[in-house]
């Protein structure tokens, strides 16, 4: 039944090669596999890191948050007004020769500061403007009413819409594009602070409110800079 | 010496009037869009300073679109192309690699434009912000009043910088455009706000109109159907009708196409009642057509909302 394999082997009929493999090549043919294997390793991450692209969470700064990970609820509503009214008081301030107040606005039909373009759970926001002759911020608060407890996960935030003319000198930092930018005329920001909080002045990235930026930002797409500083004339 | 003089005048004024509408013929550009709503934008920002060709003929979809040999000599004569970028107006990616146009000025009208992710496509922030970048986008960034606004701005500031002459005329028709279209959200968000939307479960059949409803503060429970025009078989209607009592939608928005033998069925066995929405990229191209076509689907979101509190 059984067959003797080892009595096989052993036949002294059978012509047995056999290799005979020192220890030095033993060691070589290792660290050929072992380079073998590291290449094809290196081959994958490079292939993945083409793939994956480059990583945005490297290029925010810590003062920096996607839209997406920090606006709850209506939220995106506001912020997307914001940066909707931008065109507005850009153009307000060149009619006009100053940057429009919150009362322009509204009289210009322009939410979120004309409140009646919004949603009902967003109609409870005050906005107040602090203008210098090169920037100025809209810094709006909300309050909690009947109406946005009726929205069970909205929790009243504290927006700033600053726009930076580039071109004048005195200015607050962060902003995209550098100072008297040739390409870039205004540097848009839209700030946010998770609920009611005082204005913070220029201050914004001491005091603990972060950036938001739009995952299709001029900022990540085109790969502008940021000044963090005044440049020193 | 005054026979000279007044020579030398009458040759001046002469040169001037010949010289006057060469400059402003230098300033006569030419608008290339890809998409229906753009070509309404477009002739409402640049009213009659411009030509607005069409990049595909009426009443082509743009999901399936195949250019033909014609549509590149369109691309040839533009000097600024108004694309979507997050892929809406794909056909156009191929055209713009086949003429290699160098000094083409292309407008991506969604840079800056805060995006929806698709639907189901939720960011994953407890992975890390990166996340954000692996998401794929909502590409119906034209389906909305306050996003296009934003475009809209966006566009006459690029095409103002190509012609600075008109810059402010652009800047000026832009700001009256978005002006009308405010009118058109605020009457909507007025009549929104005398219904009560707590207990409503909106769906769509195409992730369309996220943009939408969501400056109407209205909430999409689910999307039947991601994918665009798809004629559903026995089985995808019956997996359609699955999904929508799971989700215990009552509102259910098709398209305007969508055949009515299948809105018949879908309400026999769900109760769910159905309205078509525009995605307004198909038809005539108008100046008008975008405010229509977005007035339309307003209208028909305030008659869903009418008709189920008048139910409740």
């Amino acid at each position: 039944m059984g067959k003797n394999i080892s009595g096989d082997a052993t036949n002294q009929n059978d012509v047995v090669n056999e290799v005979h493999i020192g220890p030095l090549e033993a060691r070589r043919e290792a660290l050929a596999v072992c380079g073998m294997i590291f290449c094809v390793i290196l081959l994958m991450t490079l292939r993945f890191s083409m793939i994956s692209g480059s990583s945005t969470r490297d290029t925010l700064k810590s003062y920096q948050r996607f839209d997406g990970s920090v606006l709850k609820s209506q939220d995106p509503i506001l912020y997307r007004n914001l940066l909707s009214a931008v065109g507005d008081i850009t153009d307000l301030r060149l009619i006009e020769g100053d940057w429009p107040t919150v009362d322009d606005l509204i009289s210009e039909d322009v939410p979120p500061f004309a409140n009646a373009f919004l949603p009902m759970g967003l109609k409870n926001y005050t906005w107040t403007r602090y203008a210098s002759k090169g920037w100025v911020d809209y810094y709006g608060v909300g309050e909690t009413n009947a109406e946005t407890e009726k929205i069970s996960d909205h929790i009243p935030i504290s927006l700033i819409l600053r726009v930076i003319d580039l071109k004048v000198k005195d200015h607050p930092h962060p902003h995209i594009g550098i100072d008297n930018d040739p390409k870039l005329k205004h540097s848009i920001q839209v700030w946010m602070y998770p609920e009611k909080r005082p204005y913070p002045e220029e201050n914004v990235v001491q005091k603990g409110w972060k950036w938001v930026i739009s995952a299709n930002d001029p900022f990540l797409n085109e790969n502008k800079e940021i000044s963090e500083k005044p440049v020193k004339n | 010496m005054k026979k000279t003089k007044l020579l030398s005048l009458i040759t001046f004024l002469c040169f001037s009037l010949a010289a006057g509408p060469t400059l402003a013929e230098q300033c006569k550009l030419n608008v290339g869009i890809t998409l229906h709503p753009y070509y309404s934008w477009v002739s409402n920002i640049v009213g009659d300073t411009a030509t607005v060709t069409t990049l595909i003929p009426e009443n082509s979809d743009p999901h399936s679109y195949q250019p033909k040999a014609d549509d590149l000599a369109n691309l040839q004569k533009i000097d600024a192309l108004v694309v979507n970028g997050q892929g809406h107006d794909e056909y156009v990616r191929s055209m713009l690699k086949a003429v290699d146009r160098k000094d083409l000025k292309v407008i991506d009208t969604s840079v800056g434009l805060p995006l929806i992710p698709t639907f189901g496509h939720n960011y994953n922030f407890e992975k890390g912000d990166d996340a954000a970048s692996k998401v794929s986008y909502n590409s119906h960034t034209y389906i909305a009043i306050t996003g296009a606004i934003q475009q809209i701005q966006l566009i006459a500031n690029q095409l103002g910088e190509l012609c600075p002459e008109n810059a402010i005329l652009y800047k000026k028709n832009a700001r009256a455009y978005a002006k009308r279209l405010r009118r058109i959200l605020l009457a909507a968000l007025n009549k929104i706000e005398s219904y009560d939307t707590v207990e409503l479960r909106i769906a769509t059949v195409h992730d369309g109109y996220a943009y939408l409803m969501q400056e109407l503060g209205l909430e999409i429970a689910a999307v039947i159907q991601p994918r665009h025009g798809i004629e559903p078989n026995p089985r995808q209607l019956q997996d359609t009708i699955k999904r929508i009592k799971k989700a215990k939608v009552n509102i259910l928005f098709t398209e305007i196409d969508y055949e009515k033998r299948y809105v018949n069925i879908i309400f026999q066995e769900t109760g769910c009642r159905i309205y078509s929405l525009s995605h307004i990229s198909n038809g005539i191209y108008s100046a008008d057509k975008f405010e229509v076509d977005i007035q339309r689907n307003i209208d028909d979101i305030i008659k869903a909302l009418q008709d189920a509190n008048a139910k409740s």
